[in-house]
């Protein structure tokens, strides 16, 4: 009971109320909304997004963002497209090459960020463009599909009645959330987030910290990546185009401080769950791909406004319980 | 003299949890300089920033020359004449000396007034600088300057603003001697004008030689006010924690072993020439001035700063310290200075700072034995006396010498054996400042050493076994215990052999 209580602490708690109003907006709007299949829709939609958001935390807990992931899971898949139907190779060899380049991917960015000492938002806009432009130059542009026999089962098929997208999110969240809270890693992750001169100085090796976390958040791009990849069944350079920035909302209406140090799991999830509701809701309710772009915006932006929003709230309590 | 000019009267003011202010009563004379003093929490920063208007009180009133000054803008406060220099600095580092005095107020020319009179306003600000007899040059950046030099700007530009009440916040604390009498000159010059000053400070010594009243507060109350001509040292600390107290340090009985830590001409780090040894159970005090070099020569014990030359050896072995992690790995520890940004980890609770630099002792294949975490730390907290309502309390809800203990008992669970405290005492009450020097005593008596960078006097005095003496990034000199009195170290530390 009293871990229930923690889970359901402060912000997360009006998120998962925020995320039930959505809920029953939408039923009421529309009724193709509120059939068990649009459920499975949405659960599909959001299992990608909800992968990469588990490893946007860990680059976010440090006071760090990575707006690469979209491009990362663009490249890695096109790159895995290629070895499967322009090399014939197997699945498993392909997805081998997709977990050496997203490692790599992600040690460079890393590298770049606290070696270079470039602001993380610059240099991931950075090599984002990096990876997008290999996409393009691998693909020429074009989609590749025709992959072995199998490939697609993993984002399009069922368990249980349930799409195995979904269980490998929820399998995301449970090891983010041990990470998080159990290891030593994960605490020495918040620790360096609040205040990294007082880790540095405790003797944390925060150099090391900031790499191997984009490290972490790659590989649970190279997830995404599959997850992707099998769900459409082919290889396309703009797959990932936009994603990075439903990542961060959800991790920023999650919860997730944007400065570092503060945020819990269990406040993503019901980020990328009102993302997932809101995208669908919206096509739904026939709105087409640019209002979504607009409702996203508006929605990021007051993701961001919260703990201002907060403070404000508190700072005028005192004189008016007067 | 006697003509009241400003007058706080019954301000409260709550924060969650915390009376800051109770039913606060104050009344300044013009032309007057004014003390303000009491422990740390007692309330003086929050009265200070209710004046100024940058925080509101929850009731009460506070009135300048009769107008009532609550309730209206920070803006309107600047123009009504009161002017705060904040312990914190409020200028911008890139751009100039001058543009930070006229800051947001610029002197304007042409036409609209739409262009700003750069000439104008460095000739104000020498004018303005060579009245306080201080040499700066009004279009240096303000980065450029020394942390002392930053602190005259913020005091011109309150000055420059003709003020007739101006609140100075511990404003000796980057101040070096000289600098400290040109302030004195300054604010018995402007009291001379009819400017009334209230003055915040922590150090007796100023506060006898400047103020005529002082006001002391405490937990949040008025206690009373003084003539400082009337009054003694003794009396106002006893007003200031409520009872008596000698300031003395605690005897220790320790039999001071073996050579642990050997430094061999160390430069680096601005800092040249470094030699000295440290004996197990002793403690080794750094005396100088601020920016002597002595946190500079601990930056670089700790690996938080490069080494370029010389050697150091811990019992007896040449050890390289290129990071903190190498240092707490080889049980040295510092206990910073700032313990708010350096030390602590306000937003995390005391278990998790306590138990940090240990996460990956006490954890088995990465995932943490939170039960050993949570003895450690309670064991510690029990030792140290920590006054907490518990262990998952945030660190930034406890007060400066709780934290400071919770530092300490950050390197007690990482067992380190070399601990050296950066003014060990800065920013903690009276009471607890015994309480941190029996804890340092306690650690001698264990077998560990320390190294003690202190810029209080009677402290470096009382607890020091042999003190290292630095002057302008240099060592000036080494001194055994018959040697150490003030006039040897200030002579030393003043550099002028």
């Amino acid at each position: 009971m009293k871990s229930l209580k923690k889970i359901f602490r402060g912000q997360v708690l009006s998120i998962y109320i925020a995320l039930i109003a959505i809920v029953i907006l939408f039923s009421i709007l529309s009724p193709n909304f509120r059939t068990f299949s649009n459920l499975l829709t949405v659960l599909r939609q959001i299992a990608g997004i909800g992968i990469m958001a588990c490893g946007m935390m860990f680059v976010m807990l440090l006071g760090n963002v990575d707006l690469s992931v979209g491009t990362q899971i663009s490249l890695l898949g096109i790159v895995m497209s290629y070895c499967m139907v322009n090399m014939k190779m197997g699945i498993f060899p392909a997805i081998l090459i997709g977990i050496v380049l997203g490692l790599a991917i992600g040690l460079i960015n890393g590298l770049v960020i606290t070696y270079c000492k470039i602001p993380s938002m610059i240099a991931t806009l950075g090599t984002s463009w990096i990876f997008q432009g290999i996409s393009y130059t691998i693909c020429n542009a074009q989609p590749i599909f025709g992959f072995p026999a199998g490939f697609s089962k993993l984002g399009q098929g069922l368990f249980l009645g349930v799409p195995i997208p979904i269980y490998l999110f929820i399998l995301c969240c449970i090891i983010a959330s041990i990470v998080f809270n159990k290891t030593a890693y994960g605490r020495t992750l918040y620790a360096a987030g609040s205040n990294d001169v007082a880790a540095k100085l405790s003797g944390v090796n925060v150099n090391f910290m900031k790499v191997s976390s984009y490290v972490i958040c790659a590989c649970f791009s190279i997830l995404a990546s599959i997850v992707f990849l099998s769900r459409v069944n082919s290889g396309n350079a703009s797959t990932g185009i936009g994603q990075e920035m439903n990542v961060l909302t959800a991790c920023v209406l999650g919860g997730i401080c944007f400065t570092g140090g503060d945020g819990q799991v269990s406040g993503t999830i019901a980020g990328v769950m009102i993302i997932g509701v809101i995208q669908n809701g919206l096509v739904m309710l026939g709105a087409g791909q640019y209002v979504q772009l607009m409702v996203k915006g508006l929605i990021l932006i007051f993701a961001l406004s919260i703990d201002t929003i907060k403070k404000a709230i508190e700072s005028r309590k005192p004189t008016t319980a007067k | 003299m006697s003509e009241t000019i400003l007058e706080v009267k019954n301000v409260t003011k709550t924060y969650p949890g915390v009376v800051a202010l109770d039913n606060v009563s104050l009344e300044f004379r013009k032309g007057e300089v004014h003390a303000l003093v009491g422990e740390n929490g007692a309330g003086k920063s929050t009265i200070i920033k209710c004046i100024a208007g940058a925080i509101k009180a929850d009731s009460g009133s506070i009135l300048l020359e009769g107008r009532e000054l609550l309730g209206r803008k920070l803006t309107d406060t600047e123009s009504n004449g009161v002017e705060v220099v904040y312990q914190e600095f409020n200028l911008a580092p890139q751009l100039s000396v001058y543009e930070n005095i006229y800051l947001g107020k610029p002197i304007r020319k042409g036409p609209g007034n739409a262009f700003v009179d750069k000439a104008a306003m460095i000739r104000k600000t020498q004018e303005l600088f060579k009245q306080l007899g201080i040499d700066i040059d009004p279009e240096a950046r303000i980065d450029s300057l020394s942390v002392a030099y930053m602190q005259f700007v913020e005091i011109a530009k309150a000055i420059s603003k003709n003020a007739k009440v101006l609140i100075m916040d511990e404003p000796t604390a980057t101040l070096t001697t000289t600098e400290v009498e040109i302030l004195m000159n300054n604010i018995r010059r402007m009291k001379a004008e009819g400017t009334t000053i209230i003055y915040v400070s922590h150090r007796m010594e100023e506060i006898f030689e400047i103020t005529d009243r002082c006001s002391v507060l405490r937990d949040g109350q008025y206690i009373a006010t003084v003539n400082t001509a009337e009054t003694s040292r003794e009396e106002l600390i006893r007003y200031m924690v409520g009872r008596e107290l000698k300031e003395s340090f605690p005897s220790r009985n320790v039999k001071i072993g073996d050579v642990v830590l050997e430094v061999n001409g160390l430069y680096g780090n601005g800092v040249s020439n470094v030699n000295f040894k440290l004996h197990k159970g002793e403690i080794l005090g750094f005396g100088g001035l601020v920016g002597a070099g002595r946190t500079e020569t601990a930056e670089m014990l700790f690996g938080a700063a490069r080494v370029e030359r010389g050697e150091i050896l811990l019992k007896g072995r040449k050890v390289s310290i290129p990071n903190p992690r190498t240092a707490v790995n080889l049980g040295i520890a510092l206990i910073p200075e700032d313990r708010k940004r350096h030390g602590l980890i306000l937003g995390k609770s005391i278990l998790e700072n306590m138990t940090l630099p240990v996460f990956k002792r006490i954890s088995k294949m990465q995932f943490l034995n939170k039960s050993l975490q949570k003895k450690l730390t309670d064991e510690q907290v029990d030792a140290l006396k920590i006054k907490t309502p518990g262990i998952e309390q945030l660190a930034m809800n406890l007060s400066g010498g709780n934290q400071q203990k919770v530092v300490l008992g950050k390197w007690l669970i990482a067992q380190s054996d070399i601990v050296i405290f950066d003014e060990p005492t800065r920013g903690i009450d009276v009471g607890a400042k015994q309480e941190i020097y029996k804890l340092m005593n306690n650690l001698v008596e264990q077998g560990k050493s320390i190294i003690m960078i202190s810029s209080e006097m009677p402290e470096l005095l009382g607890m020091s076994d042999r003190l290292v003496v630095f002057s302008e990034k240099k060592q000036v000199g080494t001194l055994e215990k018959d040697r150490m009195s003030q006039d040897v170290v200030l002579d030393m530390a003043s550099g002028d052999k």
